[in-house]
């Protein structure tokens, strides 16, 4: 992931060299062959970051090495110096991945390329990594099934999809699932992170830039609307998206249109929306930071993606297909004892499946021959093992506290069982939420940062209920 | 003010000199270590524990990025400062969903990093990434 090797094919030595220096200088590590000295047995195509070719005239190897390129599924983008216009090995390869450059270089020429590839590579790579890529979610337990059905039946319509669940709990993979099986799947899928933007550029991501549409808008750019263009555009993390741009987005959601920043001219969008979010945006809305309007708009077919302690018999169709991406996309091999999976079955999995897939990629590398046993877990993971003694617990005082005080709903709170009238159940956990975090901030003497982690949660997960649920200093 | 411990994570040499040279001239931070990739760097962190990684983004083997999401699946794991030779709302996006604290750009490297040391060392451990930065409850 993130690559800084770029391949630097040139038989004009004295230019390779001066190109070299430049790309070292914009923080990469070029490397001056000739292609034929590269062994393309050992090669893999993502050991460089881009491919710049300038002169290759009396390098024998480069044409076999263009089409050993070609044979690859991901391969990265060759920049070509000026001369290759019409050569041969060029329709070995797809235009998309053929970019040209000027000589002399142009800095911001340059510049702008290898952002490209940067974000190429990137892109890849975390597609690469979602554990359960375009086939949709893992696992056969019933929570999974329904899902699935329930992926299928709103695919093929261009209904708007909202997708709920924890973080992590895949929400992107159901996404990308739905564009698969819908009549769009030859179009772009294209995901965007409202809570990752800031609110300033937000609104040029989505709809683009007239060049001098504000300062830093060099040139015309495309959003990610226009990118979408015939496809499926993901809005993750709308709960977090800014009430101003809201408006705009429930503009785009009604007549499909849209303009770019700066722009005057009215632009027509052909794209289906699904949208995201690990918030209650019911809750939002009582607190005036969502739209009510546009949440009847994006909550046309909602989808509860369930959370992966409530399918724990999905674990070993997961660790199973986990572990077979990392072997197949040549990330290592991770192989788990049945004691690691059966204390696994116990963790409570506040990340879900983004944190399951980490973990086990996390092991390929620690322990990349041979097989993980539960001691070989870090400790917060061990510490549900029912029958684990106390003495054998883990040296970190902050997990072994967490086993202390692993929650037990039924001894924490006298409801667990439905009362005849019925409950309100989001109240009725967010009570139980509450009455944990308060005991975990007593237990941490109302430091935050060490209460986190006795509630598995990140340090600002925490900070944020804290927030959400209106805790002052002097509750805490 | 708390000694901070810091790693320090690049695949050029020269990068990690300068930045140690500056590192150094702080009584409360502690450079604990280096790595010159992204698997190195997993390794590190557990061993030595720091408190803050200064982790490039772009590095042979292994990246940042993905170097970010495994070191933060450890116990405890340590603030980790993503520096990106391009910084742009993309690269931002794909350090905060890798789970990146913060980010910043190679191009104003000492100046950003020692204005983030500093509130860390300060607060805690804040995380720039949250939309309002919050030691209130703390």
């Amino acid at each position: 992931m993130s690559e800084s090797r770029i391949l630097l094919l040139d038989q004009d030595a004295q230019r390779a060299e001066r190109v070299a220096t430049l790309l070292e200088f914009m923080d990469f590590s070029p490397r001056i062959a000739d292609a034929a000295d590269i062994d393309l047995k050992k090669a893999r195509a993502s050991d460089w970051v881009a491919v710049v070719v300038g002169d290759t005239e009396g390098d024998a190897g480069f044409d076999g090495f263009a089409q050993w390129l070609s044979s690859q599924s991901l391969h990265p983008p060759l920049m070509v110096l000026p001369g290759h216009e019409g050569a041969d090995w060029r329709q070995q390869l797809h235009p998309e991945s053929v970019w040209t450059l000027d000589y002399p270089i142009r800095r911001t020429q340059l510049q702008e390329a290898l952002r490209r590839a940067s974000l190429k590579r990137i892109d890849e790579d975390e597609r690469r990594t979602t554990a359960e890529g375009d086939n949709g979610p893992t696992g056969r337990s019933p929570a999974v099934r329904k899902l699935t059905q329930m992926l299928d039946q709103v695919a093929p319509f261009d209904t708007t999809v909202l997708i709920l669940g924890e973080s992590g709990t895949g929400k992107e993979v159901a996404a990308r699932a739905i564009h698969q099986r819908s009549k769009r799947a030859g179009k772009p899928f294209v995901a965007i992170n409202c809570g990752a933007i800031p609110a300033d550029l937000l609104e040029s991501e989505l709809f683009g830039h007239e060049k001098g549409a504000f300062t830093g808008a060099l040139t015309q750019r495309k959003g990610r609307f226009e990118m979408a263009e015939g496809g499926t555009l993901l809005l993750d993390e709308i709960g977090d998206m800014p009430m101003a741009m809201q408006v705009k987005l429930l503009r785009v959601l009604q007549e499909r249109t849209f303009e770019r920043v700066g722009g005057t001219q009215t632009m027509q969008c052909d794209v289906r929306v699904i949208a995201a979010t690990h918030r209650n945006l019911e809750t939002h809305i009582a607190e005036g930071k969502f739209r009510e309007d546009l949440f009847y708009r994006l909550n046309v077919f909602p989808i509860e993606m369930p959370a992966l302690r409530e399918r724990a018999d999905d674990l070993p169709d997961l660790i199973a297909a986990i572990a077979r991406q990392l072997t197949d996309s040549g990330r290592g091999s991770v192989k788990l004892a049945p004691d690691a999976v059966q204390a696994l079955r116990h963790y409570a999995w506040p990340g879900n499946v983004r944190e399951l897939s980490n973990l086990l990629e996390r092991l390929s590398v620690l322990h990349p021959s041979g097989q993980v046993t539960a001691d070989d877990l870090p400790a917060r993971y061990r510490a549900g093992l029912p029958d684990t003694p106390v003495a054998a617990m883990p040296e970190s005082p902050v997990a072994a506290a967490a086993a202390a005080a692993a929650p037990d709903p039924a001894t924490l709170s006298p409801n667990t069982t439905l009362p005849p009238e019925g409950i309100d159940l989001r109240g009725h956990m967010a009570e139980i939420e509450v009455e944990l975090i308060r005991a975990a901030l007593q237990q941490a003497d109302g430091v935050v940062a060490h209460a986190a982690p006795l509630l598995g949660l990140r340090r600002t997960t925490l900070v944020e209920k804290l927030r959400k649920y209106g805790f002052d200093r002097d509750e805490s | 003010m708390k000694t901070l411990r810091i790693l320090l994570v690049d695949d050029h040499a020269g990068f990690i000199n300068a930045a140690m040279r500056h590192l150094r001239k702080l009584e409360w931070v502690d450079v604990v270590g280096s790595a010159n990739n992204g698997i190195q760097a997993i390794a590190q962190c557990e061993a030595l524990r720091p408190d803050v990684v200064l982790m490039d983004l772009a590095m042979p083997e292994m990246g940042g990025l993905q170097a970010t999401r495994l070191i933060k699946a450890q116990d405890n794991p340590p603030f980790v400062v993503i520096a990106s030779h391009f910084d742009d709302s993309e690269h931002r996006e794909h350090a905060a969903r890798a789970g990146a604290d913060a980010f910043v750009s190679k191009l104003s490297y000492i100046h950003d990093v020692l204005e983030l040391l500093e509130r860390i060392a300060g607060e805690g451990a804040p995380s720039v990434l949250d939309p309002a930065p919050a030691g209130s409850a703390g």
